[in-house]
């Protein structure tokens, strides 16, 4: 009986959730699915993060448990994802899915725990517990509207996908070109469209100076390889989510002229200029780079302002299960990462136009882009 | 503590009272929920596809449309409660509505085109984003009002409510019904089944548990987004109810739980959800004929014992009544003719058979003899001429409303594998005398068995059973309720001496009865025994008619089946 | 520039891919009667294969032949493993089957390949064609040549050649088939084999065009089905049916933007299907 009670003791210790010298973090990562190169390389992101912090002695003595759960980038499971983490009892939820998971999330954290997602697609609503740590599609924009006006460009060809991310590009473009008096042509592309062509040759006319496509992954190689075709001058500029090593491996045989694309600064390291935020950024590629034999990119990066959201909470919240305390920290508070997030009462997305940039693709790697001319 | 309520307290234990112990690692209330509210929506599709055979992969589309248009209409400014049922009855009414055009698909059509059914609901959600959300969803706070537990508990309410009601309806003749159908279309209109309408229902019926559970899991989920009506979700349907076990009762649970544990399990190691998926899935197609469920031993889903034949019952059938109203012409065949784009099957056929007649049609192979039976039971429409059959003309019925009248036999016994000897025949007097209750057609069928020395197989699988007994099987359900003409296609083929006297003896049954027979043969000794007149066919034209022997003893005949002699 | 003529070459291209997919997935039918769900697995492996070889730093040439017998022994493999040893089952637990073995294969890919895409380089690289007002990649050019080569030469063997008979006597009626001196084996299994090596094709002529992934597969045996279908199960018919569907994508894409391309084709998938069935009776049961 006496052993029994024993192994039926430790069994329960090892259970993580009756761990309670540890921070629980949660992280909904969609590793199969539509999007899953979204949520297996944040979920890398987040992994090493745990990893990094563990070695180091943790936060505040206390050691991460990271717990994963897979939503299939689908709504139904991402309810009894958010759900099962609640019952396993963390104390913050990261979130790397997409939008529609997101949504039906959301409702369910009324009384907390915080969520924290990097999609710029979601732009939650300053009375929630939810934060966004990234710029918001609409700031993605702005700072393409404001490098096309910084050169004379006023007129652009769009092309945007069928799913969220060109949904949401679509309604960006609406809300802040033609208030910049530029005059966009735009062409939706299927998600499995075998050629961009049509797109390509609907929107671009002999006025546009700039062909911007906001679509992500191998569709967005699509629109490369089409655009290679067509011998155009103009530069094509990609969304964020193509600054990457996978991205540049698909399209390298068929290279525009002038690749461009929307991103953070820190994307392109010697733009950001404050010295800590650039060492932070140093670290994490080199150590990324040396602990997953991948090096990292803007999809990483996105995740790693996540986790330096996750770190800042646990470090300065007295009980970060409270999400009321942790509201009112993060709103008065600035959090370092690869920028400085800044979040208020009036906004829950930490990052804004003026930390995005228009970047070049020069010589292998990436830096700010010169005039489209 | 019978079979049936050890497997309802599993399922009550596994929905009930595990998740909230939480004994098993991620199978939480939260993912019961999900499960039993897919559940619902898949004994929906067990009704479809489990049951009935119809392969459709349009599910996933009929959970959303409910919702879809509730959310619009909430959007508009209805509040919820009116939106919900708006939105219900129109998601029921367009799956009446296509159910018309989709059961008449055949198999894989049928497949793709609920796909693309599928594909439509799933571009038009995104294409018109100022009412349906869009690619990012649509949103429903109505859901919110009600808390976890609650949803938790309606969910399995709702579950065991729709189980109820597919117990209630799979039985008796629906579920015999749909069992021909699904295993054989032609014959199901043969005895009698009007098979699109049946078809129709049970698609319907299966949508409608689409609609219902679909609504309440969009609105416990609070969002949908246009993939939830995709290909993916409704490939993945089908496989759990594959998995879970088809047309067994608890086998949409068992699916829909296993998938979503699997997934969940296998989740917390990468990507190996999508593999282990796939191996679940076809080992479940290769190695289990009923899913995981089936794999219980087959004493487990029988039915409660049933009512035996009593004595008193048995004196009924003991004085085969002669129907003193069955006189004169029973078929009447004049001039028919059937032409395939040139071919010619059947040219200038004439011939009556009276009540009580055994009568002969022979010929070589190809002559036309199946054609001919095809034209009189409605199979195929006769180019010129005309069928009677007790002096009723036949020329715009439809197979099934023939079948009262026609008894068929088929060349090979065309019987469904799965349904006892007495299903069998219970099949055709459930459409002949659709006003006896189920007792009485059980006590039909039995007599009817009785009549045929089959009695002691009567609730036997007829896959149990061996061909010879199958014959008289498809016989017996052939002259089930005592139609005006029976057709007998070969019924001699591949009896044994003692089964041919066997079969002698019923067909003689069956003139007392002044049932009309018509017989194709090429056991000359055996058709002789038993038929009066006769007609030779060759290459579709009659070669000589009369009696037995005068047809053997003319050249022509002989010609045809010997060549010519010395 | 103009539109019309963009959206005739890109459907062409398109439309060239569909015929060798239908092709591939009518061979399999009119030699076994089944549906072949997995089919379009051939053009994912194919393509992942091949980019996994290319990137390895192999010559492309090589990388191609290795990927185009991956697909062809997955092909053979199904065949052979899974669907002969139950040739008497019914022919819709077949199709389930192959479904099934789509399934795992994608699941197998994934956690082989990852679930990033992958691309290869271009065999015909240089300069693109300029055709009264569209644009067409060499590689585009030489897949529409070489594809409906194929899918020619592949309708000529099995409808006019001794051979191509014999394949379509054993879905016939394999038993007779057999009787009469038809090795039904072999040719189940070299009809099979001929389908993976046109899904291959496919894959290594336009996956340099645009890019793969492990869940490309699906789609591609969808979008061959509509074109089998469209075609009545005919070779020569799956060169009008996917040429068709090809174009027809891609002028409801041009003329009414994609966000149609979806309900517009699976509406007229339905209406075609109504009117392809409207001959078969009772659920397609044999002949009474």
């Amino acid at each position: 009986m006496k052993r029994l009670t024993v192994f039926l003791g430790l069994l329960l210790l090892a259970d993580p959730a009756f761990a309670v010298d540890r921070w629980n973090v949660g992280i909904i990562a969609p590793t199969s699915g539509a999007l899953s190169t979204v949520g297996t390389r944040q979920l890398s992101v987040v992994q090493w993060w745990a990893q990094d912090i563990n070695a180091k002695g943790g936060i505040r003595g206390r050691q991460i448990n990271l717990i994963h759960c897979n939503d299939e980038a689908s709504p139904e499971k991402s309810v009894t994802c958010v759900r099962d983490l609640i019952g396993r009892g963390v104390v913050l939820l990261l979130n790397a899915s997409i939008t529609g998971p997101i949504l039906a999330a959301m409702p369910l954290l009324q009384n907390g725990p915080v969520m924290v997602t990097p999609s710029p697609n979601v732009v939650p609503p300053a009375n929630s517990y939810v934060f966004q740590t990234s710029p918001s599609d609409l700031e993605l924009t702005k700072a393409i509207a404001a490098y096309a006006q910084a050169n004379g460009v006023n007129h652009i060809a769009m092309v945007a996908s069928t799913d969220a991310s060109g949904e949401v590009g679509v309604t960006s473009a609406a809300a802040v070109f033609p208030k910049e008096g530029i005059v966009y042509k735009l062409a939706r592309i299927d998600l499995r469209a075998s050629d961009a062509s049509i797109q390509l040759a609907n929107v671009v006319s002999d006025g546009a100076s700039l062909i911007y496509s906001n679509y992500s992954g191998g569709g967005a190689a699509t629109v490369v390889k089409s655009y290679s075709n067509f011998g155009f001058e103009h530069p094509l500029l990609v969304s964020y989510a193509n600054i990457s090593d996978s991205f540049l491996r698909l399209v390298k045989d068929d290279m525009p002229k002038r690749l461009l694309a929307v991103g953070l600064k820190a994307a392109a390291p010697e733009l950001v200029t404050d010295a800590a935020d650039r060492a932070h950024l140093d670290y994490f590629t080199n150590s990324y780079l040396a602990w997953k034999n991948e090096p990292v990119d803007h999809l990483s990066i996105l995740g790693l302002t996540m986790a330096d959201f996750a770190t800042a909470v646990l470090e300065h919240v007295d009980d970060p299960a409270n999400p009321a305390a942790v509201r009112k920290y993060v709103e008065s508070n600035p959090i370092a990462s690869v920028a400085t997030l800044h979040f208020s009462a009036q906004s829950h997305v930490g990052l804004s136009a003026s930390d995005v940039v228009v970047l070049e693709y020069n010589k292998g790697h990436w830096e700010k882009a010169g005039p489209p001319k | 503590m019978t079979r049936k309520s050890v497997l309802i307290a599993a399922v009550a234990l596994l929905l009930v009272i595990t998740p909230p112990t939480g004994l098993i690692p991620g199978w939480t209330p939260a993912l019961a929920t999900n499960v039993a509210l897919t559940a619902l929506a898949l004994v929906g599709l067990n009704i479809i596809f489990g049951v009935a055979g119809m392969l459709a992969f349009g599910q996933a589309a009929f959970m959303v449309v409910p919702a879809y248009f509730a959310g619009v209409l909430e959007r508009a400014g209805f509040s919820s409660g009116p939106a919900i049922v708006i939105g219900l009855v129109v998601g029921v009414l367009l799956a009446r509505g296509l159910a018309e055009l989709f059961v008449r698909l055949p198999g894989v059509y049928l497949a793709f085109g609920t796909l693309g059914f599928g594909f439509v609901v799933e571009g038009l959600a995104r294409a018109f984003p100022a009412w349906t959300g869009g690619a990012s969803g649509l949103v429903f706070s109505a859901g919110r009002a009600i808390g976890q537990e609650v949803w938790y508990v309606l969910a399995i309410v709702a579950l065991f409510i729709g189980l109820a009601g597919y117990v209630l309806l799979m039985r008796g003749a629906m579920w015999r019904r749909l069992r021909t159908i699904k295993h054989d279309e032609l014959v199901a209109w043969a005895v009698g089944i009007d098979v699109t309408r049946a078809k129709v229902s049970a698609f319907t019926i299966g949508c409608f548990y689409a609609c219902v559970a679909g609504t309440l899991l969009c609105y416990y989920v609070g969002v949908v987004v246009p993939e939830d009506a995709g290909a993916q979700k409704s490939l993945s349907q089908i496989g759990m109810v594959i998995m879970g076990g088809p047309a067994l009762a608890l086998g949409p649970v068992v699916g829909a739980s296993l998938v979503a544990w699997l997934f969940f399990a296998a989740g917390y190691g990468g990507h190996y959800e999508s593999l282990v998926y796939g191996v679940a899935f076809l080992s479940a197609v290769l190695y289990t004929k009923n899913g995981l469920l089936g794999l219980l031993p087959q004493s487990w889903f029988d039915a409660t014992p049933v009512k035996r034949l009593t004595a008193t019952d048995d004196a009924e059938s003991a004085a085969p009544s002669a129907d003193p109203t069955r006189i004169g012409v029973c078929l009447r065949v004049q001039d028919v003719g059937k032409r395939f784009q040139g071919l010619v099957a059947l040219e200038d056929v004439s011939f009556d058979v009276a009540a009580g007649e055994v009568f002969a049609l022979v010929g070589p192979n190809g002559a036309g003899k199946s054609t001919l039976f095809n034209v009189i039971c409605g199979i195929i429409e006769p180019t010129t001429g005309r069928v009677a059959v007790a002096g009723r003309d036949l020329a715009a019925l439809p197979i099934h409303r023939r079948a009262p009248l026609i008894g068929r036999a088929f060349q090979v016994a065309r019987l469904v594998p799965d349904l006892t000897a007495a299903e069998n025949v219970m099949v055709r007097i459930d459409n002949i005398t659709p006003d006896l209750s189920e007792t009485e057609r059980r006590m039909a069928a039995l007599r009817q068995l009785k009549a045929f020395d089959l009695l002691q197989h009567a609730d036997q699988p007829v896959s149990t059973l061996s061909i010879g007994q199958h014959k008289l099987i498809d016989l017996a359900r052939a002259a089930a309720g005592d139609p005006v003409l029976v057709l007998l296609d070969e019924p001699a083929v591949g009896l044994t001496e003692s089964e041919l006297v066997h079969l002698q003896e019923v067909i003689r049954k069956l003139q007392r009865r002044g049932i009309a027979v018509v017989i194709v043969e090429h056991n000359i000794d055996f058709v002789s025994s038993v038929a009066s007149r006769g007609l030779v066919l060759d290459s579709g034209r009659p070669v000589a008619t009369g009696t037995m022997r005068d047809i053997l003893a003319d050249t022509r005949v002989q010609k045809i089946y010997f060549g010519a002699l010395a | 520039m103009s539109p019309l003529s963009q959206a005739i070459v890109s459907g062409m291209i398109s439309g060239t891919i569909y015929v060798l997919l239908a092709t591939g997935l009518i061979i399999a039918f009119q030699t076994t009667r089944i549906v072949n769900l997995a089919h379009g697995e051939t053009y994912s492996i194919a393509g992942l294969v091949t980019a996994a070889v290319a990137h390895a730093g192999l010559p492309v040439a090589l990388a191609i032949t290795v990927g185009i017998a991956s697909a062809v022994v997955y092909s053979v493999a199904i065949e052979r493993a899974l669907l002969r040893p139950r040739a008497n089952w019914p022919v819709s637990s077949l199709i389930l089957i192959s479904l099934a073995a789509a399934f795992l294969s994608r699941g197998v890919l994934l956690v082989v390949f990852g679930p990033d895409a992958a691309s290869f380089k271009r065999i015909f690289a240089g300069a693109p064609f300029r055709v009264a007002g569209g644009i067409i990649p060499q590689q585009g050019f030489w897949l529409v040549i070489i594809g409906l080569a194929a899918a020619l030469v592949t309708a000529q063997l099995l409808t006019r050649t001794r051979i191509g008979k014999q394949l379509r006597a054993t879905a016939e009626n394999a038993d007779a088939a057999q009787l009469l001196g038809v090795n039904v084996d072999a040719a189940r299994m070299i009809s099979f084999a001929l389908a993976g090596l046109l899904g291959g094709l496919s894959a290594v002529l336009l996956v340099p065009l645009i890019s793969v992934d492990y869940q490309a597969g699906l789609g591609m045996t969808l979008r061959g089905f509509i074109a089998a279908s469209l075609a009545g199960m005919s070779p020569f018919g799956a060169i009008f049916g996917g040429l068709a569907l090809g174009l027809a994508e891609a002028l409801v894409t041009t003329y009414f933007g994609a966000l149609a391309q979806d309900p517009i084709i699976f509406i007229v998938l339905i209406a075609v299907a109504l009117w392809q069935s409207r001959h078969v009776q009772f659920g397609g049961s044999v002949r009474a």
